[in-house]
């Protein structure tokens, strides 16, 4: 499973980094057509594209590392009980969310798969495919911090402060 | 519904208080709202990627791209060595030098915590080796930091343009007035402590050395007039701006001075991918629920009622000026911006303000939010770089705000602090 996880990690990784590469190129070909009396006519559209795909995939990674901003310095407060109390309806309340976005994603996508963006040669449901892993690795996350604090397997941290 | 709006909005504060993530009790927010108004839920991830795919919002991963390129090209070093021959002479030689240092830098980064990280470690130990209290090396260093997302390019000022449909441009060119002010007034600052702290000075460097140490970082120091050049000579708009000047960031990394390793290039592509991740879920969501504010039509009630209130626009400047402080100090800046935007704006420009001088000055309030305890994220980055306590830092910064609240207050007062350059660059 572990291992999984650490191939999962790497994929999104190698996936994001490519995606920040697609994105500078995307803009720096428009600049150069345009720049050739030969402008093409999708850069804008596909950046867009690119930009939530881009998005959706550092959300993901973000969630893997626990890195999203929170303002914990009233939960940390908190004695231990309370603290892990606060921090379960906090991860019930994540996982809400990523199940809302998931489920809601797949019937964005089933809507939009006849409609054809402006330029480019694809169907605007491309827009809405990142959203679903997205919603669906916060949904697992959450469900996995859930477990893990049921089973009492995370400690309250240290305060940011010194 | 505006009054159903008022109550999410209440459990949605108390949420974030309790520690939620931000991206997490705004998409809640947004998702109590659609629900119990009998709006289909789909809406909220249509929303959220809709706030996404906009040609203008690019320029956010680019910029970020573009600094930590430089970031890692390690080219602080050598602004150092020039600011430090060119003001390091004067009583305090090394304070000056580190903001002189921070409002180059500023032109290269676009986030107060950037600057702080990537120039820091070097002026604080450069001040403390010099003598300086370590808490003032510190607060000078943090508080110089606070110029990164005012000169351009800017993080902050790219969103709220997004966010209040402003142009990034002309945001951009109504922080550099601003960003010097804040530099020099800083400066100021460390000549009237100088003799007090027993800062010292070094000996004169030479014409010779500053020109040399000038030579060594001129390509650098030349990245914000790519990306302002580009940007009003009408080449490019401001996301083409930061495309290029991605690839002048890798131009000099890799071809001018050669500190960068084609080894660097993958961790630099996934820190950007993180940041933007961390950045733009949370535009993602706060499009979600902006769409939701303008709906249940908060902006149209909340206006009046303040324009009622308050009749004086300078009188709800300085209001705003306070609650922007207040708030600065609890919450995230980004976030804080993301969630007042909606409201603020509108009664803004009821008012007759210009929305690009309110915006510098939203931005300057929330970016002195990251310096001011307890929750200043700038300086939980300087604390560690400076070894002192967070206690020692909170006390140490706060001398340090008060030139900062003067260029605030005198963007607020006066206009043409904000609005004369970029009305300039637009003359026909």
């Amino acid at each position: 499973m572990q291992r999984w996880v650490v191939w999962l990690d790497r994929l999104l990784q190698l996936a994001a980094g490519t995606l920040v590469v697609v994105l500078l190129g995307t803009v720096v070909a428009g600049i150069v057509s345009r720049a050739l009396n030969h402008p093409l006519s999708w850069t804008d559209e596909a950046s867009g594209f690119l930009m939530v795909w881009l998005a959706c995939l550092g959300w993901m990674i973000a969630t893997r590392q626990s890195a999203h901003i929170r303002i914990r310095v009233f939960q940390d407060l908190l004695p231990l009980r309370p603290w892990q109390g606060t921090e379960l309806v906090i991860q019930a309340a994540t996982a809400l969310l990523g199940a809302v976005i998931a489920g809601y994603s797949v019937h964005l996508i089933r809507s939009n798969s006849d409609i054809e963006a402006l330029a480019l040669p694809l169907s605007t449901a491309w827009m809405y495919v990142p959203m679903l892993p997205a919603g669906l690795l916060t949904l697992a996350q959450a469900l996995v911090e859930l477990w893990r604090l049921a089973t009492g397997r995370v400690d309250k941290p240290e305060p940011l402060a010194p | 519904m505006t009054g159903l709006m008022a109550k999410i909005s209440g459990v949605w504060l108390v949420s974030i208080l309790a520690g939620l993530p931000l991206f997490v009790s705004m998409g809640l927010a947004a998702l109590a709202f659609l629900w119990i108004s009998g709006i289909p839920l789909s809406v909220l991830p249509q929303k959220m990627a809709g706030s996404m795919n906009s040609f203008p919002i690019v320029a956010a991963p680019l910029f970020i791209l573009m600094g930590n390129i430089l970031g890692a090209a390690k080219i602080t070093d050598r602004i150092v060595a020039f600011a430090s021959a060119l003001i390091g002479w004067v009583r305090g030689g090394y304070a000056h030098a580190s903001i002189l240092t921070s409002m180059i830098f500023a032109g290269m980064v676009g986030s107060a915590v950037a600057d702080a990280a990537g120039s820091g470690a070097i002026e604080i130990r450069a001040m403390k080796n010099a003598g300086y209290k370590p808490e003032t090396a510190a607060a000078i260093t943090a508080a110089a930091a606070t110029i990164g997302p005012i000169i351009p390019p800017s993080l902050p000022m790219v969103i709220y343009g997004v966010m209040a449909d402003v142009s990034i441009g002309k945001l951009f060119m109504a922080g550099v007035v601003p960003g010097a002010l804040m530099g020099l007034s800083l400066m100021a600052m460390v000549g009237v402590v100088a003799r007090r702290e027993g800062m010292g000075r070094q000996p004169f460097a030479g014409f010779a050395a500053i020109g040399r140490t000038f030579l060594r970082c001129f390509f650098a120091v030349m990245t914000p007039v790519v990306i302002l050049g580009g940007m009003f000579s009408g080449l490019f708009t401001p996301t083409e701006a930061a495309a290029v000047a991605c690839l002048y960031a890798l131009f000099l990394g890799f071809v001018v001075y050669r500190t960068l390793e084609l080894k660097q290039l993958g961790p630099i592509l996934v820190d950007t991918a993180i940041t933007t991740g961390i950045v733009m879920v949370l535009v993602m969501a706060a499009g979600a629920l902006g769409w939701c504010i303008s709906i249940s039509r908060v902006p149209q009630t909340l206006t009046p009622m303040i324009l009622e209130t308050i009749s004086n626009p300078l009188l709800f400047l300085l209001l705003v000026n306070v609650l922007l402080l207040v708030v600065g100090c609890f919450m995230e800046a980004l976030a804080a911006m993301l969630i007042l935007i909606p409201i603020l704006a509108p009664a803004a420009a009821s008012y007759g303000i210009d929305p690009v001088q309110f915006g510098v000055i939203v931005v300057l309030n929330l970016i002195i939010g990251t310096i001011t305890p307890p929750m200043g994220i700038v300086l939980f980055v300087v604390i560690r770089i400076a070894e002192i306590s967070f206690e020692t830092m909170a006390r140490a910064i706060l001398p340090w705000l008060i030139p900062l609240l003067v260029v605030l207050a005198a963007i607020t007062l006066w206009p043409p602090l904000t609005l004369w350059l970029p009305g300039l660059l637009s003359r026909p």
